[in-house]
């Protein structure tokens, strides 16, 4: 079929493409000729902090053993071992180093150099954890970090030079958080984030101003770069060996050999390409399980666990610049179902001393069932904090500073609540009726009332308080009793809600000295009834 | 030759203890004001000994309440186990928001104790009023710290019997109708002396009036 079809089709004018546009495919990365240096106002520039942890795995594998058995591991000698076929040594302990041992001997190679040498594995989930947390812990400084697997950290430092006191006071900050983490890295700062990286792969402490980058970058070694070993064979049978002879050789023979993927990189590297990577951003939410040792019985020694722990989330609270509105507090019982305390706040708060005082007072209300054997501290979400300026009016007479008036409002009120109980600070407002019965509702506090409005304004004087029911005034049968003072208020109305009201009211002086508000009812044979109290 | 104290440089009187603590609030009353050196002690522990509700114990009150609110405004008052509920007619027809009163009641002993200290301590109250039955020396010492540490003044009631204990409070007044008047037992203020004074509060009770 088809061959008795090809004569009809019609030739296509050959058209002859040069030879080199043939071979290379029509991507977008034409590499002949070099993106052009940006021109960057000396402002936007940024400055990248590498952190290059050099004992991550070894750190990684004591953190997944228990304090005791840490205590005695770290005496003897000891490596963590990769879990490849060979089973290298990624890294070990000074001991082991004293034998001999070095990071990338194989085990057997290694236990010939030292027999009583520990190996432990490499634990990947430990190290990723690990890396994480110091990831966080790093916002402090900044809040772009990206984490580069396997052990590096990437700050961008621009903004926080002025706040840290400098390059040199930052690293030293830096590297003493992580001295005290157990870890030692080696930092470098550069002008892109891939040079940073670089350079924290060669040498420690290595700090390369804008201007000296080119000539910095020319100095590394090929092995900094870390690509896959044919690579840098191939490049090394070229006679390259740093970087610097590299950029040299003309780009479109590079990218045919290399790959477009390693010129990018390069490029990258030098300011010319836009290198963009997700910063860390962390978990949406907060659990803390608390395993306990042995069974708690009170509720003060479980109070004392749980605002230790607290402390944790204030740390978490702080990082990550957050607020919680809620918070679920699980008590698991070895039978018993789980006794959950939910903790709830008016208003957003990313201060948790205020969280212990609710605590203490739910607590305080709490009967527990049964011992507790574990508990669970639960965030379901946070907000993000709003800034906002604490005063600096320092208020005299106090001596201390002047709180947000309406924050510490807020705080009396849900300690209030949780002590004596949601509904019990009430708050009354006037409402525009005469009966002395509906005159006033009462309801649940606020922390921030609006104004109440003005009541009618030709009432007479009211008593400041009323009694909860009025009182019968037994003694007086008939006529009118003594001490009465004004004229009467005839109070009358109520048809349109069925409680008919008809009462002439009276201030009236008691024998004994009080001043009350007494009415004669005439729903009810003209009887005297006590309502309320002139204070 | 006759030495006037007075005059020799190392005698201060012991009467200017009381003002050195804060502000004076004017009380309304002339008599009182002489009495307590000047007005209401602020922030203070003001301890009340009342046996009787409704014979002008509030109405000597109002121009500290109404004054510690418009010293700091959008503070509120805090009532604690009050013997009967507030009005808050009368409250408006005195010039105090009742929407700005939080008022607890029936609450235990223990409770309002509690609640009486946190509130004070907060900082966050105008004036805090509590009725309190039987407070231990312990509580009372703790309300005392507590209105200095949150700089705010507290209005203790207690029944007439306690006069005879020893209390830790600033001033300490005892109320006794005597109709038609009502007296006043000063029976402690710090740097002063007692005194005894019938006040004639008839006319601020029955028509609500500010002085």
């Amino acid at each position: 079929m088809n061959a008795e079809r090809a004569p009809f089709t019609l030739p296509l004018p050959h058209i002859e493409l040069p030879e080199a546009r043939r071979r290379v495919p029509l991507r977008r990365v034409v590499t002949t000729e070099p993106p052009p240096q940006p021109t960057t106002d000396p402002r936007r520039r940024q400055a990248w902090l590498a952190v290059r942890l050099m004992d991550l795995p070894f750190a990684a594998a004591l953190r997944a053993l228990t304090a005791e058995q840490r205590s005695t591991v770290t005496h003897r000698p000891l490596a963590v071992v990769d879990d490849d076929r060979f089973r290298s040594v990624l890294s070990c302990n000074e001991h082991a180093h004293r034998h001999g041992v070095r990071p990338g001997h194989r085990l057997n190679a290694a236990i010939a150099l030292c027999a009583p040498l520990e190996c432990l594995p490499r634990s990947l989930p430990q190290e990723t954890q690990l890396l994480e947390s110091l990831a966080l812990h790093c916002q402090r400084y900044t809040p772009t970090v990206v984490i580069e697997p396997p052990n590096e950290l990437v700050l961008e430092v621009r903004g926080s030079l002025k706040l840290f006191g400098g390059i040199d006071a930052l690293m030293d900050a830096l590297a003493q958080d992580l001295q005290a983490a157990g870890l030692t890295a080696s930092l470098a700062i550069s002008r892109t984030l891939r040079s940073a990286q670089w350079f924290a792969r060669h040498a420690d402490r290595r700090i390369v101003m804008p201007n000296q980058q080119a000539k910095a970058l020319a100095e590394l070694p090929l092995r900094v770069l870390k690509w896959p070993p044919d690579i840098q064979q191939r490049l090394q049978r070229f006679g390259v060996n740093t970087v610097g002879q590299l950029v040299r050789l003309p780009r479109g023979g590079l990218a045919r050999r290399i790959g477009h993927e390693y010129l990018k990189q390069l490029d990258q590297a030098q300011g010319r390409e836009p290198d963009l990577r997700p910063s860390y951003a962390p978990p949406s939410s907060y659990h803390d399980r608390i395993l306990l040792d042995f069974e708690i019985e009170t509720l003060t020694l479980a109070e004392s666990v749980l605002v230790y722990r607290l402390g944790r989330l204030q740390r978490f609270l702080t990082r990550r610049n957050a607020t919680l509105s809620e918070l679920t507090i699980s008590l698991l019982h070895r039978d018993l179902p789980t006794t959950t305390v939910p903790l709830g706040l008016a208003a957003p708060s990313g201060d948790t001393t205020h969280l212990t005082r609710l605590l203490h007072e739910t607590l305080n209300g709490l009967q527990l069932p049964a011992p507790i054997r574990e508990m669970h501290i639960h965030v379901p979400r946070w907000f993000s904090a709003a800034a906002t300026t604490s005063s600096l009016r320092f208020d005299p007479k106090s001596q201390r500073h002047c709180d947000d008036l309406a924050t510490s409002q807020v705080r009396l009120l849900e300690q209030l609540r949780a002590r004596l109980g949601a509904d019990r600070v009430r708050s009354i407002t006037a409402h525009a009726d005469r009966r002395p019965a509906h005159t006033q509702r009462s309801h649940g506090a606020h922390a921030d009332p609006s104004a109440s409005p003005a009541p009618i304004p030709s009432l007479p004087p009211r008593p400041l308080w009323l009694l909860s029911e009025p009182k019968a005034m037994s003694s007086i049968t008939r006529g009118q009793p003594r001490g009465l003072i004004d004229d009467p208020e005839r109070i009358q109305g109520g048809w349109w809600d069925g409680d008919l009201t008809d009462r002439d009211y009276f201030a009236m002086r008691s024998a004994s000295g009080a001043v009350g508000w007494v009415y004669r009812d005439h729903l009810q044979q003209d009887r005297w009834f006590l309502q309320g109290l002139f204070a | 030759m006759a030495i006037d104290l007075q005059q020799l440089p190392n005698v201060w009187p012991a009467e200017s203890l009381a003002r050195a603590h804060g502000e004076l609030i004017a009380s309304g009353d002339p008599r009182l004001d002489a009495a307590l050196g000047g007005g209401w002690p602020t922030p203070a522990l003001i301890e009340l000994l009342v046996d009787h509700y409704g014979i002008g114990e509030l109405t000597l009150l109002l121009p500290l309440l109404r004054s510690l609110s418009d010293i700091r405004p959008g503070t509120m008052a805090v009532w604690l186990n009050p013997p009967h509920a507030l009005h808050a007619v009368a409250l408006l027809q005195r010039e105090l928001d009742p929407a700005r009163q939080w008022i607890a009641s029936d609450l235990s002993e223990r409770d309002a104790a509690w609640a009486f200290e946190t509130s004070l301590r907060s900082g966050a109250c105008s004036v805090v009023l509590g009725w309190l039955q039987r407070p231990a020396a312990a509580v009372l010492r703790r309300l005392k710290l507590a209105t200095s540490t949150g700089y705010t003044t507290g209005v203790l009631f207690r029944p007439g019997s306690a006069a005879g204990t020893p209390s830790p409070a600033t001033v300490r007044l005892q109320l006794t109708p005597q109709p038609p008047y009502l007296q006043v037992h000063l029976l402690k203020i710090q740097g002063r002396r007692q005194a005894n004074l019938c006040l004639d509060l008839r006319s601020r009770i029955e028509q609500g009036r500010s002085p």
